[in-house]
């Protein structure tokens, strides 16, 4: 089956940090609305591998013929390890899929596989840009005000917080939320 | 009236003599150490004060200062400044307990309602219930009292595409 995906926002910025990010918003038959903020990297993710990699292999010569003392590799070892587990745990991409009377699919892209959260329908009051302290900066942050029923209590769920976009890309998610919403 | 006068940061004469009796004492007390510091032992040994601390302590007392001001003001107090922020999914980042009572820009022409809760078996006939409907019960107070906004309505206001764009 295929769908008709309409482009309907395509921008390159950067955000928070400095890093380079694109956002990207498309149109599902008219239905659903996706949302993708993706770090446009310069492909030098192979590059650390192969450092990596590199690096492991001197490493594990230089403990089969004693060129450095246990101390050193076990430390290089760590240090490797502490490396990879940044390096996997990097955020690719960041998605929200919006369709209407189902509700929102929230979707972060790792290297390695994703994590999803899924909020429904009935349970969204709103979608309003929250501006929130952190770390001694202010920043603004595109949040889902949801009513959760089974506690009575409004909760606060916080988009596009590994990928961090800046306000003008922000208000245009919020502007196409709007659209979808009314 | 007499509290609100204490509390001005006006020169006044007793401030006035604080302040001069502060300045003799501190330039004093620091000449004072300077001496102590800076004049070898054999000099008051001379004169006949054997009984001094020791030097060390002129330089050791004012680094530790320094240094638990430096820890404190650099590492201690932003810590608990960043501990005590909301994260970005707590709900103190958009609203806190101040935004509890309804009709906030409007207080009642008669003060007479002394029951609070009502007790009558049908709400549709409920004296108080008409009472407190009726917009014309209520008159403005003169300066309205600091409420919360809707964080919903702040968003729509300042982020919709206008119109006329």
């Amino acid at each position: 089956m295929c769908s008709n995906a309409k482009c309907v926002y395509y921008n390159q910025s950067r955000n928070l940090s400095g890093n380079s990010i694109l956002l990207k918003i498309t149109e599902h038959d008219n239905k659903a609305l996706e949302i993708i903020v993706n770090y446009v990297t310069e492909n030098s993710l192979h590059r650390k591998w192969i450092l990596l990699l590199l690096v492991i292999f001197l490493n594990v010569y230089s403990l089969m013929y004693e060129i450095l003392s246990t101390n050193y590799c076990v430390v290089i070892y760590v240090i490797v390890l502490f490396i990879i587990y940044n390096i996997v745990f990097t955020v690719r991409q960041e998605r929200v899929l919006i369709v209407e009377p189902v509700g929102y699919q929230i979707e972060v892209h790792y290297v390695f596989g994703k994590s999803t959260n899924f909020i429904a329908w009935e349970n969204i009051k709103s979608v309003f840009i929250n501006e929130v302290v952190s770390k001694q900066r202010v920043i603004f942050i595109i949040t889902i005000l949801t009513k959760d029923t089974a506690k009575d209590a409004s909760a606060i769920i916080p988009l596009f917080t590994r990928t961090m976009p800046r306000l003008t890309c922000l208000e245009a998610i919020y502007q196409h939320i709007q659209h979808c919403h009314s | 009236m007499p509290n609100m006068a204490e509390h001005t940061p006006a020169p006044t004469p007793s401030r006035a003599v604080y302040g001069f009796a502060m300045y003799l004492s501190f330039r004093t007390f620091f000449v004072l150490y300077v001496i102590w510091a800076v004049i070898p032992e054999s000099w008051f040994k001379y004169v006949g004060i054997t009984c001094l601390p020791q030097r060390y302590w002129a330089i050791a007392v004012p680094i530790y200062i320094i240094t638990a001001i430096l820890l404190f003001g650099f590492i201690i107090y932003p810590s608990i400044n960043l501990c005590m922020t909301p994260n970005f999914n707590d709900f103190r980042t958009v609203t806190d307990e101040s935004v509890k009572n309804k009709n906030h820009n409007q207080s009642l022409i008669t003060s007479e309602i002394n029951c609070n809760k009502c007790i009558c078996m049908n709400k549709l006939k409920c004296g108080q219930e008409q009472y407190l409907k009726k917009s014309t019960n209520f008159k403005a107070k003169c300066i309205p009292s600091a409420e919360d906004l809707d964080i919903t309505e702040v968003s729509r206001i300042l982020y919709s595409k206008l119109k006329s764009q």
